[in-house]
């Protein structure tokens, strides 16, 4: 009785050490953040980092993160802050079979390709979405309602503004916030192009990814827009440029100008858009910063409002 | 014991098979024409299923190397990174980037300066122009003696032609200047030397590569990480192997250049994109170098005993089912072979997947098939025409005393059986 009782405990003991362990990066593309836990500073991850598991991790814009926990290799994307511990359970559910089961489910793929000939032939549709000659580029979208891209990304917890442009026809806008789940958090019925919440008031997770989207009558619709509401301290990027010597010898405009950078940079789209007013407000006649806003709004596919900013000037 | 494990007409149609697969091996005829087929699967081994399918998924990460990505690098940049790999005190650095020509002097001696100032740096060079009756290389190049004189380098050359797979790689090679090492095994010297001599006590002119993985058993870092002054490389680097050359890594845009099939690739016929870069393929053999993992394969008379057991116990097998069974022999048999393959893949994965030890069944495999022939042919064909075949019995005596004491009643038996196995119904050839 008392062995049972010391290799159990011995048992317990020993699993736990094992869900103590660490994660290291193998390798990052782009940017990446860990929160070593919530509230705390992102800290950028780099290659050869040990990360402990109870902190969350996120991915910049396409970035993406390569991490491996007890010899399982683990990719991170998307910008949703994510916990380590769920993403390793996760991986560790895929079943890992054994030398023999690999083999013999081995015979059996062989078995089945054996035959994908003939299937291959007499169900080719079934088939036809496996691979296609090309690739991607630009081609006209299968939205009609066309959404304004600065209302993406991490948006604050405040007052926004989201848009879309017009469109021929009669009826109602109906603008819809959904979450992950597709169920409706929020939904409006507008006659003007642009839809104003607050953030703040909505029942909407911080850190959670939804989408909105704009339709009107059956036919026209907008793509679904993803974004994540972030705490203000997740939205100050400017703390990390304080330690820049170019930032602190910069004048106020040029600091300004870097820190809409660093917001766009990090996804904060619509922050780094009232940074670039409120200089250009300060400054209405300075072709730079129209040209630099001009470029922050074709980088958003706001090409109309960039023409419009710079034709101004003649 | 051994008397009644021989069995001489198993013995013979055994020593006839040997004679059918020598002389197939002997006149080899080019048929790929005839199957398309083949020509995809002639670039194929057996153990590619195991490095491509069978392997555990887990990785077992290895510490002492670190991979950098430099892309095609500007040579005053190579000059920073080397001079941040020796501050965050890199054991080696390893360079597979080819300095073949002199261009800006300034930029050429701050790189020389600056991979001089570390002990441990090697270059990559590549050897040509190969003389058939000595063996020995007489050009040394793609790297420039500005560069190459001052610090070491290694051949990175690889063994393959155009379209086939990287299996194998040369330690060494004698150049008209003196011998020369490969590139990751001079960088292995430089990291542990009793773990290169273990290598070259081995003696073989060539060693199979054993493929730990893909780069994913290793950190992998882009240039900029570790130019970035704000970050303390110190613990990543430190006493490591630092491998710097071209590993493009998100997936989407991976160019072709340096990239090379290998053992590991997903389809392992018919390949139709090589699947790593050759930086890879050098951290694997530096790894199985420091890990002493090499790639066993018996000796030829070891492969030949091992084929002519089994061809012997499956000729006896397919003789002792012919005799009983003579009916449904084909049925049996088709199925047997069919059970055998199956049980010789799975060996000969077994094998290479827990001990490293690669078998060549191609033999093997080729008995079993002409089994089914040669049994017929044996005792149809030859044993039939000939008398001396027909006297001998079909098990040996089961001891020489007792044949002596007991010789009246074996020849009565034998005699009785004689007349027995004639009578048996044979299958129409």
């Amino acid at each position: 009785m008392r062995a049972i009782l010391i290799f159990t405990l011995y048992l317990c003991f020993h699993l736990d050490v094992a869900a103590q362990g660490t994660i290291m990066v193998l390798h990052v593309a782009g940017q990446a953040q860990y929160l070593p836990h919530y509230g705390a500073k992102p800290i950028p991850l780099a290659p050869g980092d040990e990360l402990e598991v109870k902190g969350k991790i996120r991915c910049k814009g396409s970035g993406t993160v390569r991490l491996i926990y007890d010899g399982i290799p683990i990719s991170v994307t998307g910008t949703k802050m994510r916990d380590l511990s769920e993403i390793i359970r996760t991986a560790s559910q895929q079943s890992q079979m054994s030398f023999t089961g690999r083999f013999f489910s081995f015979l059996n793929e062989s078995v089945k390709e054996g035959v994908t000939d003939e299937r291959l032939k007499k169900h080719h549709r079934r088939y036809m979405n496996k691979s296609s000659g090309g690739i991607k580029g630009f081609a006209s979208s299968d939205a009609t309602i066309k959404a304004l891209l600065v209302t993406t990304g991490k948006l604050p917890q405040a007052n926004v503004i989201f848009k879309w442009r017009s469109i021929p026809g009669d009826g109602p806008y109906v603008f819809s916030i959904l979450n992950q789940n597709q169920k409706t958090v929020a939904q409006m019925l507008l006659k003007d192009t642009a839809a104003t919440l607050d953030l703040d008031q909505l029942y909407i997770s911080l850190d959670e990814e939804y989408t909105w989207s704009v339709t009107r009558g059956e036919k026209d619709r907008s793509a679904q827009i993803p974004f994540e509401v972030c705490p203000a301290q997740e939205m100050n990027t400017h703390t990390d440029l304080l330690h820049d010597s170019g930032f602190i010898k910069a004048s106020q405009e040029e600091q300004q100008m870097m820190i809409a950078y660093q917001l766009e940079e990090d996804h904060s789209f619509y922050v780094a858009q009232q940074v670039y007013q409120k200089l250009l407000e300060k400054s209405p006649d300075n072709e730079i910063y129209k040209r630099i806003y001009a470029s922050f709004l074709a980088r958003r596919d706001m090409l109309p409002e960039a023409e419009n900013l710079i034709s101004k000037k003649h | 014991m051994l008397r009644r494990l021989i069995f001489p007409h198993s013995l013979m149609v055994t020593i006839l098979m040997f004679i059918l697969i020598w002389v197939l091996d002997v006149i080899r005829i080019n048929l790929h024409f005839l199957n398309p087929f083949n020509e995809s699967i002639r670039d194929y081994q057996v153990t590619d299923i195991v490095y491509s399918r069978l392997q555990d998924k887990k990785i077992n990460i290895d510490n002492r190397i670190v991979l950098v990505n430099t892309g095609q690098p500007s040579r005053d940049t190579l000059a920073m990174l080397v001079k941040r790999l020796k501050e965050a005190e890199a054991k080696v650095i390893a360079i597979d980037i080819m300095l073949e020509e002199q261009k800006n002097p300034v930029t050429d001696s701050i790189l020389r300066e600056s991979l001089t100032s570390m002990e441990n740096v090697v270059l990559a060079m590549e050897i040509d122009g190969v003389n058939e009756e000595t063996g020995h290389f007489s050009i040394v190049k793609s790297c420039n003696p500005y560069f190459c004189d001052f610090v070491y380098s290694g051949f990175i050359n690889f063994i393959t032609n155009d379209t086939s797979t990287v299996r194998i790689f040369s330690p060494r090679e004698m150049t008209t200047s003196g011998e020369v090492l490969s590139f990751p095994v001079q960088t292995a010297l430089l990291y542990d030397p009793a773990a290169t001599d273990r290598l070259f006590k081995r003696g073989n002119k060539v060693e199979e590569i054993f493929f730990s993985g893909n780069e994913d058993q290793f950190v992998q870092c882009e240039m900029q990480d570790l130019l970035n002054p704000d970050r303390d490389i110190r613990a990543l680097i430190n006493g490591k192997i630092v491998l710097i050359g071209f590993l493009p890594i998100d997936s989407w845009d991976r160019p072709l250049r340096d990239r090379h099939y290998t053992p590991l690739n997903a389809r392992y016929t018919g390949r139709n994109t090589p699947d790593m870069y050759g930086m890879v393929i050098h951290a694997n053999i530096i790894r199985m170098i420091l890990d002493n993992k090499y790639v066993l394969e018996p000796s030829w008379a070891l492969n030949l005993l091992l084929t002519f057991l089994i061809c012997y116990l499956n000729v006896h097998l397919f003789y002792q089912i012919f005799r009983r069974v003579s009916l449904p022999y084909h049925f049996i048999t088709r199925f047997l072979q069919l059970g055998e393959i199956v049980v010789f893949f799975f060996i000969v994965a077994l094998l290479f997947h827990f001990y490293r030890i690669k078998i060549d069944a191609g033999y093997w495999i080729t008995a079993l098939l002409l089994t089914f022939d040669a049994v017929k042919f044996y005792d149809n064909g030859i044993k039939k025409r000939f008398a001396f075949f027909n006297n001998i019995p079909y098990e040996l005596p089961k001891t020489v005393k007792r044949k002596k004491a007991a010789a009246p009643e074996t020849k009565a038996k034998e005699a009785s059986e004689a007349p027995d196995l004639k009578t048996e119904t044979k299958p129409e050839t």
